[in-house]
Order: structure tokens, then sequence, then C-alpha cells
């Protein structure tokens, strides 16, 4: 990040002061608000959340002194105002570039080099999900097997088959999907 | 999850007012869940954009608005190759059905009369034949089942002595081991309870069909029943080692039971 603010203990025993006096409490709602930021960050489609969500905290701590605690803001606000701007900073450094949307789509299906990413990628998707225990497999393998209007009524009878409501079956798929996602990553890096 | 999809598909595309922006994103770093939620509705977009079922204004303000970093270029590439994978699953069972191109090279056949004619002579006997003996043995336990679940079954104490099996609907396949029967402990008949989610109170026709290993072996029409659950006498040759499903359909209602043999 661009300001690489350190923590120092002063600045954290002071962050943790503002949550509250009481020392567990203010633990708890350190975490909270943490994990809150690495949601926003990962919405907003920035890379390494966690660093970003470190960064707000940085930024915020060091900023307590001149905030107006009179004003009954809530610790929330503090932070959502510094993790825009820090996802603004983040995106605006990190903007896909052309040669990357390239390499991401592979338009150029003459390009033996963006090829073999693609074709490694996808037989990467395929070693994880046979990784996958066998019934979430399936799962994921038909729920994205209709397309259109067809997946409406196609997703409302495999929920009904799964013993789900509709929202329960996404979730589901929703965790077997960042499962996939990170045996993905960590798939196309060794490779 | 009944959130303003439109509104926060609008979200997702950078369209929405500035307040209403910093409404959703104090939700999401307050609530794990609506954030969830609203990666659902993230996801569906992509799908669409996917499937090329965006309006022309939407494609381009997905293009311009939400396609702008790496990341998400990444979760674009991810899902499109699973779906690929699971369109993929489509093809190999349609390449398993049978062949449409058998009947071009049937049809070929027609271009000489003679040779056409007797095997088709041919095929309508072995077919008949095939027919006659097969509908014969299925008619006779078609008819057995019908006979057998003609009967008031409402004591259950007269079938005490047979192997009974209680089951209720949406079973997952994968929680069988509870719903298993064991082929050599089966009595000359079995008596299946399957269980209603709702007492009926006036008595209610259902058609049910049994399938086994996902093949359907049997469809009943015109079972009724009231109460708590609905019940079948069914005769033991039709349960061999394998997984069953029941079927039960009432006009738009449809219940899953499930169990083993082993």
């Amino acid at each position: 990040m661009t300001k690489n603010n350190v923590l120092t203990q002063k600045d954290f025993d002071a962050l943790l002061m503002w949550f509250s006096p009481d020392r567990e409490e203010a633990g708890v709602k350190y975490e909270e608000i943490r994990n809150g930021l690495i949601r926003f960050f990962l919405l907003k489609g920035c890379s390494e959340a966690e660093t970003l969500a470190d960064e707000t905290i940085n930024r915020v701590a060091k900023k307590i002194k001149t905030f107006d605690t009179a004003n009954n803001h809530k610790h929330i606000t503090y932070f959502l105002g510094f993790a825009v701007n820090i996802s603004r900073e983040s995106r605006k450094k990190n903007k896909i570039s052309d040669v990357e949307i390239e390499k991401l789509n592979i338009k150029d299906e003459q390009d033996e080099v963006l090829l073999e990413i693609e074709e490694n990628r996808y037989k990467c998707l395929e070693k994880c999900l046979s990784k996958l225990v066998a019934e979430e497999r399936k799962l994921i393998i038909e729920y994205f097997k209709k397309e259109k209007s067809e997946k409406f009524t196609h997703r409302r009878n495999l929920a009904e088959e799964n013993g789900l409501t509709m929202g329960a079956m996404q979730v589901k798929v929703h965790r077997i999907k960042r499962v996939l996602k990170n045996c993905l990553q960590n798939c196309v890096e060794e490779s | 999850m009944e959130l303003n999809k439109a509104k926060f598909r609008k979200y997702f595309l950078e369209i929405l007012p500035k307040q209403e922006v910093e409404e959703i994103e104090l939700r999401i770093i307050l609530d794990a869940k609506f954030s969830e939620e609203l990666e659902q509705i993230e996801i569906e977009l992509i799908e669409d954009y996917l499937e090329n079922t965006l309006s022309d204004d939407e494609k381009k303000l997905f293009e311009t608005n939400y396609l702008v970093t790496v990341e998400r270029h990444k979760n674009l590439q991810f899902l499109k190759s699973l779906k690929e994978i699971a369109q993929s699953e489509v093809e190999k069972e349609e390449i398993a059905e049978p062949s449409p191109n058998l009947f071009d090279k049937l049809n070929n056949l027609f271009k000489f009369p003679k040779f056409a004619f007797v095997i088709v002579v041919v095929c309508l006997l072995l077919t008949f034949g095939v027919f006659w003996r097969f509908t014969a043995n299925g008619n006779k336990l078609n008819s057995e089942i019908v006979t057998l679940n003609q009967k008031d079954l409402s004591n259950l104490d007269e079938y005490k002595s047979l192997t009974n099996l209680s089951l209720a609907s949406g079973t997952l396949r994968s929680a069988i081991i509870t719903s298993s029967l064991t082929e050599s402990n089966i009595t000359e008949k079995v008596l299946l309870r399957l269980a209603l989610p709702n007492k009926i109170n006036s008595p209610q026709t259902f058609s049910v069909k049994i399938s086994k290993d996902g093949q359907v072996l049997y469809s009943l029409t015109q079972i009724t029943y009231q109460n708590q659950e609905v019940r079948l006498l069914l005769p033991k040759s039709i349960f061999n080692k394998g997984d069953y499903q029941i079927t039960l359909e009432k006009e738009t209602e449809k219940l899953n039971y499930y169990f083993v043999v082993l």
C-alpha cells in the first residue's frame, strides 16, 4: 500500500481503548471490524483484501486523536470512510491492463502460450473438482448445468431434491465455490 | 433471501446514488450474512453476462464499471470454466443417449425399397415378440402391485409380521444409511410407510413412481390416502440390491423418498 502505515503498540492500545475500556470487548470489536473490512474489499474486487483491511485499521488508529469523538459518530463510519479511499487507491493502482485482460480472456486463439495458460487453469479446476466430496461435486456441477431461462426451474428442482431451500442451497454452492477457488489458485501457482 | 436484487445489481454496476452506496457498504462491514447474499447477486450478474442475457446498457456498464480489477476478471474466468465443465457433463449425458444419426442411417436404407421392406418386417416381428414377452411379465407384476394396494392398509397390526420401512420425504441420498433394507431379511411382502409433510383430512389421490438406480421400475396411479402417511404394499420380487427412489405426485406437489437395499 502507498502509505505503509505501521501500527505501533501505542496506536494499537489507543485503538482498543477507543473501542471499549474493557480490553476483551475491544478485542472482539476489533476482530468484527477487521472481518467486515475484508468482506468490503473482497466485494470491491480488490486483491489482497486482508492487507487492505489492516491498512485501513492502521490509518484509522493513527488518526484517532483527530476525531471529534463528541459527535456520536459510530466507529464503523470512520472505518468505512478510510476503506473507501483505500479501495479507490488500490483499484487505481491495480487497474487491469489490456495485456492482463488478454491473458485472462485468451482472445487470441493463435497464441500458444496463452492457450496453455487457459488449458492449465481448466485442468486445475477439473483436478480441484475431483478433490471435492462426491455429493458436493455433484451439487456444484448440477447447479451450473443449465443456462438462461432453464436454470431457474432446474435450480429450484435441485434444491428440492437435496431437501434444501433455494437460499440454503445457494449458500452451500457458494461455500463449495470458495473452496474450489482457493484450490484453483494454489494449483495454478504450483504448476 | 429476499434482497432487492435490482438495487444491488446497480451497486455492482456503480450506478446507485452515493447515499445508497454508503448504506450498502456499511451493511457489508457489519453483516456477514448480508455480504454472502450480496455475493450471490454478484454471481448471478456475472452469469447473466456470460450467458449474454444482460441488456446492451447493462453489458456496457458491466465491462466499464464492474470488470475493472484483476480479481473480478479472475472470478469471471473461474465461473466461465465452471459453467463449461458443467455444460460438458450435459453433453456427455446427451452422447450417452441414443444417437439421432441412427435414424439418418436407417433412412438411407429406404433408398433400396425391397431391402428396406424385409428389414422393417423383421424388426416389427422382433419388436412384437420382445414386447409381448416383457409386457406379459410386467403386466403380471403390475397387476400384483395394484391388487396388493387395493387392500385396506389402515390396520397396521395385520402387517406387523412383514418387513416395514418408514420413510420421510426429501431424505438426501447421502443420508440413506438410516433408510435401508437387507435383501436377505425381506419378507414376501414389504410395507412402505411414506410420511406426508402435512396431515390430509380428506382422501386424496397420488401417483406413485418406483425407481431403482435411476431407472423407473413401476408407475402406479390412483393410490388414494388420507391422514399422515401413504402406505404401499409391494412384493419381495422388486427388491434387489441398489438405490431406490419413490416419488409421490399430486397436482403440483412432488415428494421424493429414498432408501437402499443392501
